[in-house]
């Protein structure tokens, strides 16, 4: 029997707002900047993993956006070489670098500091979330103007069909200046899909309708 | 020494985002690394740079490091004891 790959639950963290499949999951006023957010839904989501507040603010925002993706999935073991993560944004990580920057711009006030200057590539927000879920499977991430469906449609085919990837979390992630988009889909594929469950199939045209409002 | 032990633990808490630590919640006798607040090598670093910065101490070698960056209280003894040389 063919496998059937489909989007499982995508999940989009913009002003403020997180919404699962398009549902509110949580809120808090939008006018509070995003630092104080982000340790709202922190406490929300009863995360209690220290490290979290040592990440830059891309790495927060994508591990956060994963924590309420796989919370609505009732938490699956997503660990192993199975599980691949595909990121795209459009502005890589310039806001860390730019934070980066501010530490060794001044020759009177020299602070160059190791802590930001390890976030000074988009990547390693893959690297936070692969930690943190233990995930081996295959991972990239593209830099890029706009969410390309077709392309990634293609990328993450290959990546199921080809190299045996069963799960894969396919998202964007952005952040500067204290504005912030991010959505993720678990992709996953099964032979059996149970009839009662609400699935979208992988499809070009449904990747285009999940992220048409990025 | 106990002033520069609490001075050095928000310094610390602050360099290191340590969001969810206070200066009590600090045995200053306790292991930084491993045990403790289990830090790892960027924490060190940043260590490093906040001795150098903020309190005049460069550690002059890697095993120096590793005495000085054992706990709270070996950092603010070598800062007392650089301060006297």
């Amino acid at each position: 029997m063919n496998d059937t790959i489909f989007i499982s639950k995508f999940c989009k963290i913009s002003q403020n707002c997180v919404t699962v499949n398009v549902v509110p999951s949580f809120e808090v006023d939008k006018s509070i900047a995003f630092p104080y957010f982000i340790k709202e839904a922190y406490k929300y989501l009863g995360m209690s993993y220290s490290k979290f507040f040592k990440m830059d603010n891309l790495s927060k925002l994508g591990i956060a956006t994963v924590e309420f993706l796989l919370n609505a999935e009732n938490k699956p073991d997503i660990s192993g070489e199975k599980t691949g993560i595909v990121l795209v944004n459009s502005e890589s990580s310039l806001d860390t670098d730019k934070a980066y920057q501010k530490t060794i711009s001044n020759k009177t006030d020299y602070f160059p500091s190791p802590a930001v200057f390890v976030y000074t590539l988009p990547n390693i927000v893959i690297g936070e979330i692969c930690i943190k879920h233990k995930i081996t499977g295959e991972s990239i991430f593209f830099v890029s103007k706009s969410f390309n469906s077709t392309f990634l449609h293609f990328y993450v085919t290959d990546l199921m069909e080809r190299q045996g990837l069963n799960s894969i979390l396919l998202g964007w992630v952005d952040y500067l200046d204290n504005e912030f988009i991010s959505l993720f889909c678990l992709i996953k594929k099964s032979t059996e899909v149970e009839t009662d469950k609400q699935v979208i199939n992988f499809t070009v045209s449904n990747l285009d309708k999940v992220f048409k409002n990025l | 020494m106990e002033e520069l032990i609490e001075n050095l633990k928000i310094e610390i808490i602050k360099a290191l985002n340590l969001e969810e630590v206070s200066p009590s919640d600090i045995d200053a006798e306790a292991p930084l690394f491993l045990e403790g607040l289990g830090l790892d090598s960027i924490d060190a670093l940043e260590l490093i740079v906040l001795l150098e910065k903020k309190y005049n101490f460069k550690i002059p070698t890697a095993e120096e490091g590793k005495k000085v960056l054992y706990s709270v209280k070996t950092m603010a003894e070598a800062i007392l004891a650089s301060k006297k040389a």
